[in-house]
């Protein structure tokens, strides 16, 4: 395979509030994967996709895409990118053909080959019936499409997706995630931003967790779960009226637990086996006078990882 | 220069489809136009607003009335104001203006005579001035040009008004010399006939000096036409709103997300900058094209040559273009960016004389103004509008044109400073 994103140690600082977003990054994207980069809200994420876009310039390292340097060449290899960001990027006085029209002349397209790609982009996206249709009318799901379709214009060797999928309903959230397998399955080769982990695990061949600048693991996503070994984790719901901290903290001395977790009303433990750390769990609970409501057991994830690697579950 | 023709047009596109937008730069300084020119000149100060006004008469009146009426329509007072055609064909003239090649027809009916002078007086029959017929002058107009015929309505007024008065006039003469005992009952009426007619047909006659006097007097109070100061000034003031608007959306698109991903593109920030510019001005130019040919079309004014014309809105518009990048490179967000606007809007017409005549200005206020687009283009267009050429707007047209490269160039700075 070949390497079409090559990141090296990658920083990016921002000024004069002196916030280190990346730290030392270094990854690779390979032709035709769907990559995705996990993590959440504040990870660096979305940092790391502007420097790669060559919106923003990095404070240190380097970036190659499709060959070209972002810090050197950044015009050159825009050609070979297509754009899809978090926040809907479009005119809303525009109809949904005047701005893929707009766009695909930014991207440099014209004439015959743009109307009909226009045309093609829209039966794809299932906005053709309202191509005449001023965007500021649509749905948020359907401008969410569109968004993406404008990144799809001009056929790019790869496609950041920054968080495609924030804010909107399940079922645009279904049509945007089919979209993005059936593009990957055509050739395209996807960098895509999320913290849920739910989309990087349908979607992804390889993941990058990211969280505080650093990215913590990557790889394939059994090659990540491995890292956690043969571990599972275990979920105990709490009643809404009980605190979770008193418990956690006394879970946290019990052996054979490895990692210790609180949220609202949840408390996340990874253990090597959960049947064995199950009881001693509900002793502890029953003696701090802690109501369990219930308890879930799951095989090894991505959030797993997370939690393993950093201590915090993913929605923290 | 592709791209930066896309960006142009995108913006071109995107403000005229902004129905508040149109308000600001069409509807509001074509109204306000109107509005401050009536208030200050009675819509025309001086013979050089409103002019030529196309106007049908129909006269069936075969006595010395209906004449008086149609010679004050042709009196050389208003040859300048009004176009007069003198025709026998009604339904032509109303078809002219159902056309909207006419501002109004006039209709002076038959018994127009008969209805100030009944006939019967001269042959003694006192009924005569009881039976006299209710006579109706009918003015035709023309909907769409409500400026132009309500002026033929009020010349109409006034001429029957006058005639009226001499009338009755006339009656009351007669009722004091009876009073006195001066005249009999049996030489009343005969008196009475005379002396009203003589009354109504001075009263007629005299219309033509009444016109004459008004507009002598207007001049002299005013010697300056609001309306053809105005049509100008009231487009330059609005042509800052909008160039202001365009450089907030220049902030705005960062706001939306566009403007990063138009940076995505392998478009050079030189390339995007630059068609946001393009679109300021081509915005500006389009606006100030349309109001000064509106201002020609609708109100009459003459705004001057063409060959000068040209020049003197393209430099303006280019330096008001400058304003508004400084605008956009130095305010942080849009909404900064639109109070800005409005501040400097409004402060450049007071400064340079937006609302009011320029030369009534202390001469202090002239020079700081200068700095302003508002100051050259009232300038230039005062210069334009009093018969001026190509050859007297140069000093204007380089002043603006040093503003502008002025501004270009600290707009550059600031602006990169902010995407360097």
């Amino acid at each position: 395979m070949t390497a079409i994103v090559q990141v090296r140690n990658l920083s990016k600082r921002y000024m004069p509030e002196n916030v280190l977003a990346v730290d030392d990054v270094s990854f690779e994207i390979q032709q035709g994967e769907i990559f995705s980069l996990l993590g959440p809200n504040g990870a660096g994420k979305t940092t790391t996709i502007s420097v790669l876009s060559c919106l923003l310039a990095p404070t240190a390292g380097d970036a190659f895409v499709a060959g070209h340097s972002v810090v050197r060449e950044p015009v050159g290899g825009k050609g070979g990118i297509g754009g899809v960001p978090q926040e809907i990027a479009l005119y809303n006085v525009l109809s949904a053909r005047e701005n893929l029209v707009f766009w695909g002349r930014m991207y440099g397209m014209g004439g015959q080959q743009l109307a009909r790609r226009v045309d093609q982009l829209l039966e794809q996206v299932g906005l053709a019936d309202r191509a005449k249709s001023r965007v500021g009318t649509f749905s948020g799901g359907m401008k969410r499409r569109l968004n993406i379709a404008v990144g799809l214009l001009h056929k790019p060797q790869i496609v950041y997706m920054d968080e495609p999928t924030v804010g909107i309903d399940p079922q645009s959230r279904r049509n945007i995630l089919d979209m993005v397998k059936a593009l990957n399955r055509e050739g395209m080769t996807v960098l895509y931003t999320t913290h849920y982990m739910e989309e990087a695990h349908e979607l992804s061949h390889r993941v990058g967790i990211m969280d505080h600048g650093k990215l913590i693991a990557l790889g394939t996503q059994k090659e990540l779960t491995q890292q956690v070994g043969e571990y599972e984790t275990l979920r105990l719901h709490l009643g809404e009226d009980q605190d979770p901290a008193p418990l956690a903290e006394a879970l946290r001395a019990v052996p054979g637990i490895v990692q210790v977790s609180a949220t609202d009303h949840e408390i996340v433990l990874i253990v090597p086996e959960a049947e064995d750390a199950l009881p001693p769990a509900i002793t502890k609970a029953n003696e701090l006078g802690v109501k369990v409501r219930s308890v879930d057991i799951q095989e090894p994830t991505l959030e797993t990882v997370f939690l393993h690697l950093t201590g915090r579950a993913l929605r923290d | 220069m592709r791209k930066i023709l896309n960006v142009a047009w995108k913006d071109l596109v995107t403000t005229f489809r902004d129905p508040t937008a149109l308000i600001v730069m069409l509807a509001a300084p074509y109204a306000l136009t109107l509005v401050m020119a009536f208030a200050f000149g009675g819509l025309s100060g001086g013979g050089g607003g409103l002019s030529g006004i196309p106007v049908f008469v129909v006269n069936y009146d075969k006595g010395e009335f209906g004449g008086f009426l149609q010679q004050t329509f042709q009196s050389p007072e208003l040859g300048d104001l009004l176009d007069v055609t003198v025709t026998a064909d009604e339904a032509a003239a109303r078809a002219a203006v159902d056309a909207d090649k006419a501002a109004a027809v006039v209709i002076i009916p038959a018994d127009l005579t008969e209805s100030i002078v009944p006939s019967g007086l001269a042959s003694g029959d006192p009924s005569a001035l009881a039976n006299r017929p209710q006579s109706v002058v009918e003015v035709y107009s023309n909907p769409d040009r409500p400026v132009s015929s309500s002026i033929v309505r009020s010349i109409v007024d006034q001429f029957l008004s006058r005639v009226s008065a001499g009338a009755v006039g006339g009656q009351v003469a007669v009722a004091q010399l009876m009073a006195n005992g001066l005249l009999t009952p049996q030489e009343a009426l005969s008196k009475g006939l005379e002396i009203g007619e003589r009354a109504a047909r001075q009263a007629a006659e005299s219309r033509l000096i009444a016109v004459q006097g008004e507009t002598a007097e207007k001049q002299s109070q005013a010697g300056f036409d609001w309306l053809t100061y105005m049509a100008p000034s009231m487009a330059i003031l609005f042509l800052m709103f909008t160039v202001s608007n365009g450089g907030k959306t220049l902030l705005a698109e960062r706001d939306w997300g566009t403007l990063p991903r138009l940076l995505t593109t392998p478009t050079t920030t030189f390339q995007v900058l630059g068609g946001k510019v393009c679109g300021i001005y081509l915005t500006g130019l389009a606006q100030m094209g349309i109001l000064l040919v509106a201002s020609r079309l609708m109100l009459g004014v003459k705004i001057g040559p063409l060959s000068a014309v040209v020049p003197v809105t393209l430099a303006l518009v280019a330096a008001a273009t400058g304003w508004a990048l400084v605008l956009a490179a130095y305010a942080r967000t849009a909404g900064q960016a639109n109070q800005m606007g409005t501040i400097l809007s409004l402060a450049f017409g007071g400064l340079a004389g937006n609302f009011f005549p320029r030369q009534a200005l202390p001469q202090w206020i002239r020079t700081v103004s200068l700095i302003t687009p508002n100051a050259w283009g009232l300038d230039a267009f005062g210069k334009l509008t009093a018969g001026g050429a190509l050859g007297d707007v140069l000093v204007p047209i380089a002043g603006l044109l040093v503003l502008a490269v002025a501004l270009f160039l600290a707009a550059s700075v600031l602006f990169r400073r902010q995407y360097a």
